[in-house]
């Protein structure tokens, strides 16, 4: 216990006992430049070098050698954007799921995050600055996915009621779905219940009638879930967690029957389905596998270069589910481009998310999230130096001084 | 976040001027804060005396001792000192210390150039408490470990690398005694409290002693049960003095040989002489006799068994040798002896068969010849009765464990005049009414044997709570002075380390803590504790608070209540110095009573005109306080809304756990619905033992506030909700007005009745009139609580948060008052520190407790965190009364119910207990 709050400690005191010129970083309101021997701006551009101007936690400008008067100036190897995690289930972790009612669309996992969880602080440390809170998927509609700031005040979280802080990036991201057994698992149908309360689905074919009465309701009846309503209108993204090729089969039936663009969150079997999901536009948060094993969740095949077949099958994808950046280096080594793997930290999962306008991008207008390296990004020998969010440092390795 | 390590600033009255780096155990505080004085060298007033080590260092150069640690000189300077020896109460002393122990103790004693002078002025300074019955240093898995064969040892279950001992040095402790479990366990083992990379850092006495019980694990409560446990124990020992037997034969027929032999022999006197005793058996090298299992082997802590000598191993292991050198052989010269072919040969004829050695037996036998005492663990009066037996039978000397409810065996046990360690006096563990009992204790004040007071605790760091153990015994009736002797000079005489801790004397280990206030008053704060000449805990090091109450010092002190009310009239006054104001402070006073009712409350003592009256002196008086949270009858657990429920509807006015919390002073209770349903009703007001305990206002009971459960006792995974985000949804959708139904069949003049009710608590909710009280424990429960309150805008109380620390900000804004669930084993410290700090940003707390010891524990924790006398006070009175709305309970106030107690000490202080309990006026009870 004391030797891990010694550490926390220390990392807190890295942050807080800084050199000067970082320091001054810590002012929002100042005028900071930073210069970088190269500057990838995660939507495939690389700067060398570039430079960019932070005004009020916001990127004013990106060039190649920018120069302001009074302004604070801060030198770096490689400067990329702050990455971007799609689905994620930080702070979320001890709460017990809603297991008491199979639809429920109007849940916001957000709403009972703990921001204070160690989750938070590690993924801080990995260059992660924004990430996709996801309701858990033991529920054929789980509830609305909220992006956040990995890092801000411990304030109170909105609740869906436009009473949002600073933290949060976008209240609503999608609503999640389960086309997967999880809804299904641990339920057994009886010939006579034992209570009033008996749980469904019980199987696969049972999840997807749920979610086909749902649509159907939806579409027929006024008093149906306005989320439900907005999501299969193509307002709200609608993001569904599948994993098997035939999961997958089976939600675009879906989406072909009440045509609607799903996002699929998991994927591990997307690599057999590829013209398909292209065909369709279908874009996939692919979760992550432990290298080197041929299995997935759900025993899923896997294989090592999901993501490069993805790519060249045209699919729109992103990397998830923590270590981001460990992911994309993997990517890399089985084939993906090493910018489209960047692409597939930072500014994909940003546009599949619809909060690229924040987050994802070294552009201006956009959110200062910055994370600078040593080296090439997607280099294994490469390390994080510093993290910043809205301008203001975060996170800093402590031998950086 | 960083809550135990943050180096807090050190501008305390209490100046010290040394190099922690040196000194400190404390590996990582130490850094921190031997920084920050190294940058701020001149903060002594008298720069003349002291000496840090690095000057002298510089200035005594060719020194080369100087720079070690071994010959490292401290002086305590200034306090007050509770020898616990011959030399009794110093009232301003030095103790000098050097190389580990105490060297010098006295009024007088001069300081040497060149030694670290610590300044205690104003301190109080005592022996290091020792706890004579703890699980610090246990593994987990070996706190339960047990045996009914003797065949464990408490030392093989050390985990030397926990840190369980920080808290346990926090508050003074610095010997502990840890042992097996079971019927016959094993050997316990005497350790320090102090950092430690092996088991031999942490040595005191190696096998102390061996662990029995009856009736205590492995028994159920039939006599028959414990009567068989007393058989096996019999039988054991029958086992053993029998082996005992069959050595002592053996060893004497082979000495009879030897000596015939020895006469014959002409050619090696020398050999003959060394191999006499044991030449012949080859596996009797490892052990002459059976009692000599103490003898050199390859063990470590076997070579240093045995009651006479207790030191650690490095130092003393010489010494120990020689002795055991002169006194049989070397094994060099027994191996010669062995050598010998012909005296073997020559033996066999004459000698009996030689028995098998067991070390267990041996162990045992070591028992019998009282070289080990038997600590045996009885608590009821049938167990006590058959250990009467053992010891009688067998001559043991044994050291009686537990003794809870010794009833009539009492009278035989000082009879006796053997040992005892008695506790828990407080069960924090596994709190029930039957380990309270007040008659438990009856004579221990005047036990003429030596008693020891320990924790019992099987949580790693319960010993932490041995000042409360020791101050309920106070409050028990036992005197401060032999309270004190029960976890110092006594406790170190039961297990046998006397000479080397227990009190400060010259020649001692300097085993040290000081205090400011009484070592016995578990409010008082530990500045300092101190083993084997080292720092274990320094509060400047520690996040605790300031101490609040540091300007304004208020008096703690218990004293002797003389005034007896027998009968109260109709209108009378109490007059009193000590008289408890509603914000919390305690000033001179009268309280006029008439006809059950506060009539008056005049700031000084004379302005009480022809009444009759009681002048109590020093004795404080105090309204009846106030438990913050008291969980009624349980309700129905299937329906999450159960907003229909008045807890008040289920009071029982004969309720022995609430008649109790009364007779201790408790006397009036938010009485709340259980935890099971989500929205679960409303809570009301008693007051224990009056005429109409129930509360009313206008005709109606009095509802002050509305319970809702965030935490995870009213989830459910067989009805909604059965998460935290379903339970915000409820609640949330409960105060927006929508119809949250029960699914409940009820006929329609029922349903508008209770729609009726719902919508006028509602309204009083809302407008601030009544209170809601979330009962919320984890960050993100906590974070819904503080939202909804936001939302509508509420008068809200959050009911056992466990983790405030990073929200104390917002609960600042919001004006939410806390209740505190009493303080639990498990507690850290920093939860108590967390709440001290909550409590000097104003946010205001109670106590929820169905104990009247357990809340004033956790109050006395709260004062040792950090928070002040005042606030805790007015936790239990007025800041109660007000956040939860429990108008004319907790306030010595005109028009209130004359609800009044007289304590013989601040109710902070555990070691204080109820004297006088008035109700309505009249004496609810006369204690003593």
């Amino acid at each position: 216990m004391i030797r891990l709050q010694m550490i926390r400690h220390l990392i807190v005191a890295s942050c807080l006992v800084s050199s000067a010129v970082l320091q001054a970083a810590d002012e929002p309101s100042t005028v900071l430049i930073i210069h970088a021997e190269s500057l990838h701006t995660g939507t495939g551009q690389v700067l060398s070098p570039g430079s960019v101007l932070i005004r009020d936690g916001k990127i004013a400008e990106v060039g190649e050698n920018l120069s302001a008067d009074g302004a604070q100036t801060l030198n770096v190897k490689t400067l990329i954007p702050g990455l971007v995690d799609a689905s994620s289930r930080s702070g979320l972790g001890r709460l017990d799921d809603e297991v008491t009612q199979e639809i429920t669309p109007e849940l916001f996992s957000a709403s009972v995050v703990d921001w204070t969880d160690r989750d938070f602080a590690e993924q801080i440390a990995a260059g992660t600055t924004c990430i996709n809170l996801c309701p858990s998927t033991s529920n054929v509609v789980g509830g609305i996915t909220t992006a956040a700031k990995t890092t801000g005040s411990m304030t109170v979280a909105g609740g869906g009621d436009g009473h949002t802080t600073a933290r949060i990036v976008s209240e609503k991201t999608g609503l999640m779905i389960s086309v997967c057994s999880d809804p299904a698992s641990g339920n057994t149908s009886r010939s006579r219940p034992d209570s009033i309360y008996v749980r469904q689905p019980t199987n696969r074919m049972g999840v997807v009638w749920m979610l086909r009465s749902t649509f159907h309701k939806a579409r027929t009846a006024a008093d149906s879930s306005p989320i439900v309503q907005e999501a299969l209108s193509g307002q709200l993204p609608l993001l569904a967690v599948s994993r098997t090729q035939y999961d997958i089969q089976a939600l675009m039936t879906l989406s072909d029957e009440f045509d609607f663009k799903p996002v699929l969150i998991g994927g591990q079997e997307a690599w057999q389905v590829t013209k398909e999901l292209a065909a369709r536009q279908i874009s996939v948060i692919l979760q992550r596998t432990v290298p080197g094993s041929s299995r997935g969740d759900e025993r899923t095949r896997v294989c090592a270069d999901m993501a490069a077949r993805l790519q060249a099958a045209g699919v729109r994808f992103c990397l998830a589910e923590g270590d981001l950046l460990d992911q994309a280096r993997f990517a890399v080594r089985t084939g993906l481009p090493a910018e489209a793997a960047l692409a597939s930290i930072t500014s994909s999962p940003a546009e599949i998310l619809g909060i690229g306008d924040r987050v994802g991008s070294i552009a201006v207008g956009k959110d200062a999230d910055l994370v600078a390296l040593d080296g090439a990004p997607l280099a294994f020998t490469t390390s994080v130096q510093w993290v910043m969010v809205d301008g203001t440092l975060q996170f800093e390795q402590a031998d950086n001084q | 976040m960083n809550r135990n390590l943050l180096p807090v600033g050190h501008e305390s009255s209490w100046r010290t001027v040394f190099l922690f780096g040196a000194v400190c155990g404390l590996s990582f505080c130490a850094t921190v804060d031997a920084r920050a004085h190294t940058e701020d060298p001149a903060s002594d007033k008298s720069p003349a005396q002291v000496t840090t080590e690095q000057d002298s260092s510089e200035k005594a150069a060719p020194k080369p001792e100087a720079a070690a640690d071994a010959s490292k000189k401290i002086a305590l300077v200034g306090g007050r000192i509770l020898t616990m020896g011959a030399a009794g109460t110093i009232e301003s002393g030095t103790i000098l210390i050097e190389d580990k122990k105490i060297t010098a103790v006295g009024p007088d004693v001069q300081v040497p150039v060149g030694v670290e002078i610590i300044d205690v002025t104003g301190l109080t300074v005592s022996p290091g408490l020792i706890d004579c019955r703890s699980s610090l240093w246990l593994a987990r898995d070996s706190v339960n470990a047990s045996s009914s064969t003797a065949s464990l040892a408490a030392v093989d279950g050390v985990d030397a690398f926990s840190d369980a001992w920080i808290e346990v040095a926090r508050q003074g402790i610095t010997s502990v005694a840890v042992q097996p479990s079971g019927m016959l366990g094993g050997t316990g083992v005497v350790l320090r409290v102090a950092p430690a990379s092996s088991v031999n850092d942490l040595m005191v006495s190696a096998d102390a002693f061996v662990q029995a019980s009856i009736g205590v694990s492995g028994a159920s409560g039939t006599s028959k049960d414990r009567f068989a446990q007393y058989e096996a124990l019999k039988k054991i020992l029958d086992g053993a003095k029998a082996y005992q037997q069959e050595w002592q034969k053996y060893d004497d027929a082979v000495k009879a040989a030897a000596e015939s032999k020895g006469e014959s022999r002409t050619g090696k006197p020398k050999e003959a002489s060394a191999g006499q005793k044991s030449s012949e058996s080859p596996s009797s090298t490892e052990s002459g006799k059976p009692s000599d299992t103490g003898s050199p082997s390859g063990d470590p802590r076997r070579r240093m068994g045995g009651r006479e000598f207790r030191g650690r191993p490095s130092e003393q292991q010489p010494a120990d040798d020689a002795k055991d050198a002169a006194q049989k052989q070397t094994p060099a010269e027994r191996q010669s002896g062995e050598t010998s072919a012909t005296q073997a040969d020559a033996k066999k004829a004459e000698l009996p068969k030689k028995p098998k050695r067991d070390p267990i037996k041996d162990l045992l036998v070591r028992v019998l010849k009282k070289e080990l005492p038997l600590h045996i663990e009885v608590h009821r009066v049938d167990d006590i009765e058959l250990a009467f037996r053992l010891a009688k039978e067998f001559e043991l000397s044994l050291v009686y464990e537990g003794l809870n409810r010794a009833g009539r065996s009492w009278d035989q046990l000082q009879e006796q005049h053997q040992p005892m360690i008695v506790g828990p006096f407080v069960n924090f563990e596994n709190a029930s009414a039957d380990d309270m009992r007040e008659d438990r204790y009856k004579g221990l004040s005047d036990f003429p044997g030596t008693m020891a007071i320990a924790s019992f605790s099987k949580d790693s760091r319960g010993s932490r709570l041995l000042r409360f153990h020791a101050a309920a015994a106070v409050a028990a009736d036992v005197s401060v002075d032999q309270a004190l002797r029960s976890v110092t000079c006594d406790a170190a005489r039961v297990l046998g380390i006397d000479a080397l801790t227990g009190s400060i004397e010259p020649g001692k280990y300097a085993d040290l803590m000081v205090v400011l206030g009484s070592p016995v008053d578990p409010s008082a704060v530990v500045k300092l504790t101190m083993s084997h000449g080292k720092i274990t805990h320094h509060a400047d090091d520690q996040p605790m608070a300031q101490m609040a109450d540091a300007d304004s010092p208020v008096d703690t002190a218990t004293v002797p209540v003389a005034v007896s009310l027998t009968s109260l009239p109709a209108e009378y006054a109490i007059v009193s110095d000590r008289v408890l104001y509603p914000d919390g402070s305690i000033a001179a006073g009268a309280i006029l009573v008439r006809d059950g009712l506060i009539s008056a409350v005049h700031g000084e003592k004379d302005k009480t005109e022809s009444l009759k009256v009681f002048d109590v002196g020093r004795a404080v008086v105090t309204p009846g306080l106030i438990s913050g949270h008291y969980e009624g009858s349980g309700a129905d657990s299937s329906d999450a809304v159960a907003a229909y429920v008045r807890a008040i509807d289920a009071f029982d006015p004969d309720n022995q756990q609430l008649k109790d919390l009364a007779f201790d002073g408790f006397t009036s209770v938010l009485l709340a619905p259980d935890s099971r349903s989500v929205i679960s009703g409303q809570a009301g007001c008693v007051r224990i033992l009056a005429t109409n305990p129930v509360m009313t206002t206008g005709g109606e009971p009095l509802q002050p506030a509305s319970k809702f459960v965030l935490s995870a006792g009213s989830r459910s995974s067989a009805r909604f909700p059965s998460s935290l985000a379903g339970q915000r949804k409820l609640v949330h959708d409960y105060f927006a007005g929508v119809s949250v139904s029960s699914p409940l069949y009820l006929p329609s003049a029922v349903q508008d009745l209770l729609l009726e009710q719902k919508n006028r608590v509602l309204d009083q909710l809302k407008s601030g009139v009544a209170v809601s009280l979330f009962e919320a424990n984890s960050v993100a429960e906590l974070d819904s609580a503080i939202w909804l309150t936001k939302q509508h805008d509420l008068k809200a109380v959050i009911l056992n948060p466990s983790d405030v620390g990073s929200l104390l900000p917002e609960i600042q804004e919001q004006q939410i008052g806390l209740v505190i669930r009493c303080s639990q084993i498990t507690d850290h410290d920093w939860y108590a520190v967390d709440l001290a700090k909550a409590s000097n940003l104003g946010i205001r707390l109670g106590i929820a407790g169905d104990q009247a010891v357990s809340i004033r524990a956790t109050l006395a924790t709260l004062v040792n965190a950090g928070m002040s006398q005042q606030a805790a006070l007015r936790a239990v009175s007025s800041d109660a009364a007000e956040m939860l709305g429990l108008t004319g309970c907790g306030q010595l106030a005109p028009h209130a119910a004359a609800d009044i107690v007289i304590w013989n000490g601040l109710p902070t202080n555990l070691s204080a207990r109820p004297i006088h309990v008035i109700v309505d006026g009249r004496l609810a009870k006369e204690m003593k």
